[in-house]
């Protein structure tokens, strides 16, 4: 049985950022950075998200020699239809993050 | 820059242990998870960032091992229950179980009957003061916050006054049948009361106040304390560049360093140092159970990112008291210790405080909707 319980803010705020990814892979320290959260709410989420097939991650090699692979992840085509069945919950969601001074989507910064 | 190297060094081990905690606490089947964490962690050029991130990727293995040990009722209390509750609550809540707990080790391995009655009734009379504490004031008001400030710190300077418990080191205050070390009570508070909050101008009054304390506790040998001082002060200087915490965590180093060449580990007395040891001498279990009761201390700071001086104040001291630096706080025997914790508490943002700045500095997004997620669809997710 479909559990039915409302996503939450922060959720809504990781699902925004990686559908304007455009199909590009996000690394965690930007996602939780993009989305405004902390490490200790963006884990939990990512792994559920996964778990439900909503998202899909990658080991990708790190351009500084010596540092270990790191993790990136973008959303699948179960993501992108979550995504577009969201609607209006979304668009509050990101204009939440915009009052709160957080660049929405796109605008991401590379680590 | 060269005077930073032994603080980067210092972050990057406690990363390294707290990414090392993160592996050991995640299961087999989620270690691809634990290196994702720590990968990101690595890429990190900022040590302040890279901790904060580590804290983080820990609270949340911590809250996945808590899933995972199947207590999965437990959990929806706690999540439901326990993380909407304040911080204050919420460290109630833990110092209420972990003096209990002291208490029933106390019963359980004979300790002296009125050592058990002692903590207990210590912890009413805790309760009762924090009770009558003006805590909505104490949140709203940085004029009388600041002006406590100096206050305690005073206090703390005039209790160099009183005998020493040997040699030169430490305090004690008689009051009739009670006698409470006034460092215990005094510091925690002083240091919460002085947290630099969002929006608001510090004041002369907080830095008059630490820099009275650093001098009450280098006179006062008091090692420990200067060494969770400047922690605190450090960790706060590096998240507020610019505010005068950083020249105080140095001159608490300082003090502490001077200190070091008189201090001297106290003499073990059962049933007040290494309660932890001593459990588990017992029983590996009941060193377990000591050891989850002594993690109660942190629950304020686990579930609350305001309350994070907090944990590492009774954190800090824990590890000592771990050592058998300082006496357990609020497992063993030791009124000052309860009163100390349970005060505190009154300096950290509760619901007075959530209509103004503490919430926005408590939650990085935005103000929690007053029915969950009500104009939110339903969905498979959580």
């Amino acid at each position: 049985m479909t559990r039915t319980r409302a996503l939450s803010a922060q959720a809504l705020a990781v699902l925004d950022i990686l559908a304007n990814a455009a199909g590009e892979w996000r690394h965690g320290y930007d996602i939780a950075a993009l989305a405004g959260i902390k490490s200790g709410t963006l884990y939990p989420l990512l792994m559920r998200l996964e778990a439900q097939g909503q998202l899909e991650a990658a080991w990708q090699e790190s351009p500084t020699s010596g540092r270990p692979p790191r993790h990136v992840y973008r959303l699948t085509e179960a993501g992108h239809a979550l995504v577009a069945s969201l609607g209006d919950a979304l668009a509050q969601a990101r204009a939440l993050r915009a009052g709160a001074g957080l660049t929405p989507g796109l605008a991401g910064r590379s680590s | 820059m060269k005077g930073l190297a032994p603080i980067r060094r210092l972050s990057a081990v406690l990363i390294r242990v707290l990414m090392q905690g993160v592996v050991w606490l995640l299961p087999a089947a989620q270690s691809g998870w634990a290196k994702a964490m720590r990968a990101e962690v690595a890429e990190m050029a900022d040590e302040g960032e890279a901790l904060s991130f580590a804290f983080g990727c820990l609270k949340a293995a911590l809250q996945l091992a808590c899933e995972r040990a199947g207590q999965r009722g437990l959990q929806r209390v706690q999540r439901v229950r326990v993380m909407g509750l304040q911080a204050p609550y919420l460290g109630l809540l833990g110092a209420s179980a972990a003096v209990l707990l002291g208490c029933g080790f106390m019963v359980w391995a004979d300790a002296p009957r009125p050592m058990a009655w002692m903590n207990g009734l210590s912890l009413a009379f805790a309760l009762a003061s924090l009770a009558l504490l003006p805590r909505r004031s104490l949140q709203r008001g940085p004029r009388l916050r600041s002006i406590l400030c100096a206050a305690l710190g005073a206090l703390l300077l005039a209790s160099t006054a009183l005998a020493p418990m040997s040699g030169v080191i430490g305090r004690w205050l008689h009051l009739g049948p009670v006698h409470v070390q006034p460092v215990w009570i005094l510091l925690p508070c002083l240091l919460l009361l002085s947290r630099p909050r969002r929006g608001v101008e510090r004041s002369r009054g907080d830095s008059l106040g630490l820099l009275m304390a650093v001098a009450a506790l280098v006179l006062q040998a008091e090692l420990i304390w200067l060494m969770v001082m400047s922690l605190v002060l450090w960790q706060r200087g590096w998240q507020h560049r610019g505010e005068p915490d950083a020249p105080l965590a140095v001159l608490a180093m300082l003090g502490a360093a001077a200190v070091a060449q008189i201090w001297q580990v106290p003499a073990h007395t059962p049933f007040v140092d290494q309660v932890l040891q001593s459990g588990f001498e017992r029983h590996a279990g009941l060193g377990l159970l000591l050891g989850l009761g002594s993690l109660l201390l942190l629950l304020p700071a686990l579930f609350h990112r305001n309350a994070r001086e907090h944990g590492l104040i009774w954190g800090g001291l824990s590890l000592a008291a771990w050592m058998g630096w300082v006496s357990t706080p609020l497992l063993g025997l030791g009124g000052s210790a309860i009163l100390g914790y349970v005060l505190s508490l009154a300096a950290l943002p509760g619901p007075a405080a959530v209509a103004g700045s503490a919430l926005s500095d408590e939650l990085d997004l935005e103000p929690k909707p007053t029915g969950r997620g009500s104009h939110l669809p339903k969905t498979g997710l959580t």
